[in-house]
This record gives structure tokens, sequence and C-alpha cells, in this order.
């Protein structure tokens, strides 16, 4: 059962994928440049398809590798997964042991994936993933690393019992960076206070017991992009639960939110959903809850039908 | 090797039994049941270009709405599973058929009773419907080259260099002349290994963030239009 044969995926090379790749080789110098575009291109979009088979969204459009000018150059297999980040596919046909992977194809990378391609280029199969960064010639070695590529595409939900315990990732900055000192003098206990109190009149609260991170995200082609502020307010409350305020701002906070923004939150197998939409002139959207321990908390922000997710749990 | 019963019913219930699908439990869970039933004998197979397009679209379809199956309770749930995705691949070949035949303008009524769908592919065949092989590959793009676009792509890099309308010189950031897009399409595009962003953030004293955004908000774009307006169609890209 456990032959490698059985254990790769097989992922087949339609009519699609050859229409691309014809369009993009057509536009190159010489046979050999053609052949690199030709392959490279079928390789992407195998992964494309892939990870489209189990629900990951990809940009294309995004992807250093669909880009005419940047295609012609550069020897390049990138796919951007909007939220994760840009990774690069690259080819190889049957027999070949090594690959040559050029500078261009290893910035801000968030890894190889080695992508064989069927003799008749009508399947492809993944190879081997690696993190490791290397220029030069990457020596194929592993068939059992595909796992370790699912991990990479799957990062687990925000974990906010360790911000109580002052963990935070990266991604995750304190508010203080979305004020000007002025500001922050003004309105010293951040942004959540004001949120908690409203549906809490009576009860003192002291800010201290509040925590509050902010985290850049971008929604949206790259045209008309949006980026945008994600401020997540938590504090413990009664009976274990987690006090929770999710606010939506613009990256400007002096400016207004797009036209038809929407915050959305949902909760654990259907338990519920909140939403609500930037009209003309927001400034911000906010949605509170509290939820108990253990629930997953999907936090969605949507424009057109674009949309980013991010997930938590406590 | 045939699918067994129980491996595929626990392996059902645990996709169907409610993991989030983002998890990574769920996707290692759908990508074990792909591999067994990419292993199933009782798939049909054929390497033609239309029914790889099928089956693909088939294992999309498959693991999107598998909730929605429902095991017959008199067979096997193993053939009762394959029939399902079976039904939906041969619908697929069958819808894919009527487009293209109506595109080479061939017949394009199907016997209801055919029994292997993949005979509508060879019809499809015989009348140059085709996709390369890697031996064949290099005879086959020799072939499809686009003299007009390769010469669209060569004006435009003189057009970069030459920037006579001082496009590429204005668009900056702020108060940053210095770092605007014709020298970073220099060092981008026109240096070979390109330059880094980090050397060059480093070099000009920017901000690496102040840089990239530049680059990729006010730069690629910008160039993009160049090359539109030089005559390049990005027709059918996305």
């Amino acid at each position: 059962m456990n032959s490698k044969e059985e254990q790769s995926i097989q992922i087949p090379i339609g009519i699609e994928a050859h229409r691309f790749a014809d369009k993009f080789a057509a536009e190159q110098i010489n046979i050999e440049k053609s052949k690199q575009v030709y392959l490279n291109t079928l390789a992407v979009y195998a992964v494309h398809r892939y990870l489209k088979w189990l629900g990951v969204k990809t940009d294309l459009n995004k992807s250093d590798c669909w880009n005419p000018i940047l295609r012609h150059r550069w020897n390049i297999a990138d796919l951007v997964i909007p939220n994760i980040g840009k990774l690069e596919c690259r080819p190889v046909l049957a027999g070949e042991t090594t690959i040559s992977v050029p500078p261009e194809a290893i910035e801000e990378r968030i890894g190889f994936l080695v992508v064989q391609l069927s003799e008749d280029l009508s399947q492809a199969q993944f190879l081997e993933f690696t993190k490791t960064k290397v220029t030069g010639f990457l020596e194929i070695k592993t068939l059992d690393s595909l796992d370790e590529f699912i991990h990479v595409i799957s990062p687990p939900p925000v974990n906010l019992g360790n911000w109580f315990a002052a963990i935070f990732d990266e991604v995750w900055q304190p508010i203080d960076t979305l004020f000007n000192p002025q500001e922050l003098a003004f309105n010293p206990r951040g942004l959540a206070f004001k949120g908690f109190k409203k549906d809490n009149g009576e009860e003192k609260i002291s800010s201290s017991e509040i925590i509050e991170r902010v985290k850049e995200i971008n929604l949206g082609l790259l045209a008309n992009s949006q980026q945008l502020n994600l401020v997540v307010s938590v504090r413990k409350e009664k009976n274990q639960e987690l006090g929770c305020l999710f606010q939506i701002f613009p990256m400007n906070m002096e400016e207004y939110l797009p036209v038809g923004l929407k915050l959305k939150v949902i909760l654990e197998a259907g338990e519920g959903e909140d939403k609500v939409e930037a009209e003309e002139t927001k400034k911000k959207l906010r949605i509170r809850l509290t939820e108990l321990p253990g629930k997953l908390i999907t936090v969605q922000v949507h424009i057109d039908n674009e949309y980013v997710t991010e997930k938590f749990i406590f | 090797m045939n699918i067994n019963d129980e491996d595929l019913k626990q392996l059902l219930d645990n996709i169907r039994g409610g993991l989030d699908r983002e998890s990574l439990e769920w996707r290692q869970a759908i990508n074990r049941l792909l591999i067994k039933l990419q292993n199933s004998p009782e798939l049909l197979t054929s390497s033609h270009f239309l029914y790889l397009e099928a089956l693909d679209k088939t294992w999309e379809y498959v693991i999107e709405n598998i909730h929605k199956f429902e095991p017959k309770p008199e067979i096997p749930i193993s053939e009762s599973f394959m029939k399902w995705v079976k039904g939906y691949l041969v619908w697929r070949i069958r819808d894919l058929y009527r487009q293209k035949a109506s595109e080479l303008s061939l017949d394009t009524e199907i016997n209801p009773d055919l029994e292997n769908p993949l005979t509508l592919l060879d019809i499809l065949s015989e009348n140059g419907f085709n996709s390369p092989t890697v031996s064949g590959l290099d005879a086959y793009l020799e072939n499809k080259r686009q003299e007009n676009i390769v010469t669209i792509l060569q004006n435009f890099e003189t057009y970069v260099l030459e920037d006579p309308e001082m496009l590429l010189r204005n668009c900056h950031p702020g108060n940053r002349p210095d770092c605007n897009c014709q020298l970073l399409s220099i060092k981008r595009l026109f240096t070979d290994p390109p330059e880094k962003f980090t050397n060059i953030a480093r070099k000009l004293g920017i901000k690496y963030q102040t840089l990239k955004s530049h680059w990729e908000r006010r730069c690629l774009p910008l160039l993009q239009q160049i090359l539109k307006d030089l005559g390049y169609s990005n027709n059918g890209e996305s």
C-alpha cells in the first residue's frame, strides 16, 4: 500500500493549461526560451489546479510568471497564494535528477515545489517540497515531503490564548503603530475600550485586561487592491468566555473605507454569523462577540468577489 | 487496487464530519482520498487533453460537493462512490465534446447509449485536436511563435531604456525621484541576475516596503500599460 507510486497525487494537465502555455511560449524570442516558458506555465497551472481542488485560493494574475514582461526576462514559475506567500513551482521532466534555480526564482519565495511533467505532458506529479533557498542546482531527493507542503498552505488558526501570555506572531503588531503620538495621548486605552464599554456600561474595565493587535491585510486585484488594518481586541470575560472585538480600518486612519466592503464573522459549525457593510462614509467596521474556549472563529473581509480570511481560536 | 470499503467509509466520515475545510487535517484527508480514487482501476483513463480537462474538473467537483454524496444502501460504499465520481466525469467529457465539436463544426449529437465516452475524444483527435509531447515540443513551438508579439516586447524594452515621454522617470515615491520606475526596471529587468530589492533599498537608502510597494502598485501597472499601448493584448490571460 505504501509504494511511492501510490502516495503521489497525479494532476491531469488539460486543455486549459496548454492554452496558457501555448500563448505564453509563443511570445518568446527563441525555442529554448519558449520551451522554458511552456514547461514553467504547465507546472504553475498544475499546482494552481491542485490547490483549487483543496479550496486554497491562488492569484495567477499577481504571479510574476503571468506577467508578459517579467516572464519574458526571467526564468520563473511562481504562484501567489494570498495570505500565505509566493510558491516557486519548478518543472522537471521524467529522468531528471536536478533542477536549476536561477536567482530571480528565489526572492521572497515561501518554498519550492518540484513538479514532474510526464513525457506526453499530460500529467504532473509533485516530487519534492523544500523551504531551503538555494540558487544553482538543486538535487531532487525525497518523495515524502508533500505533507510539509500541505502544512505550509494550511497555517493553524491564530491562538488567542497565546496573546494572554504575550506571545504574538510578528504579523500581529501593537496598535500604537496605527496612531501618531498625539492621538495615542488622546486615546490611551486603545481602540477597543469604547467598543467593550458600550455593552458593559456599568462594569469597570481596566484597560490592562484588553489585548489589542493589528494586522495589515491586502484585498483585491493588483490595480485596485486595498490595504486595510484588521484590529483584534480580546479580553477574558466571565465563565471563561472570551470577549472579542474585530475592527477594520483603512490604512490611513483619516480616510474612508471602500464602499461595499464587508466584515463578516462566522462561528464554528454554523452556530452563527454576523455581518456589517461599509456605506459611503464609514471609517471603520466592527463586530463584537463572546465565544467559548476551543471554538473556531472565522473572520472574513469581503469586497466585490474577493475576500481574505483570518481564523482564530482561544 | 480496488478501494477497500471500510477504509473509504472511515475516510469519508472523517472528511464529512465537520472538520474545518481550511484545516491541515481536512486537506490531508482529501489528499488521501484523491490518491485512492486515482489508483482505482475503475476510473476511466485516457491521455486525451479533453479527458484530462474533464478529470481535473471532476476532482474539483467531487471535493467541493463531497457532502452531497449519498451512498446507496444496497451496494458497497466504494461502488456507490465510484459510480458518483464516474457519473460526473462522463457528463464532463460529453459536455467538453459538445463544445469542441461545435468549434470544429463536427456533429455534436451524442448517441445516448454510447458505452465508452472516450470514443468521442477519438473523433476529436482525428480532426486535429492535439497537444505536444516533450520530444515534439521544439517543432510544435516553432510553428506557434508570434513574431508580432516578439517585436512588441523588443520595442517595449527600447521604450523603457529611452523613456521618450518621461513616464517612467516621473513615476517615483513622493520626494524620491532617484527611486524611479526606469531605474528600477533597469535594475530588475535588464540586469542579469536581477538586483534584489533588499540591495536596491540599501543602496538608495529607502525603506524596503516603500520600494516594494512602489514597484508592485505603480511600476508594474505602468509597464503593463506601456506594453498594451505598444499593441500587446492580454486576451484570455485570466
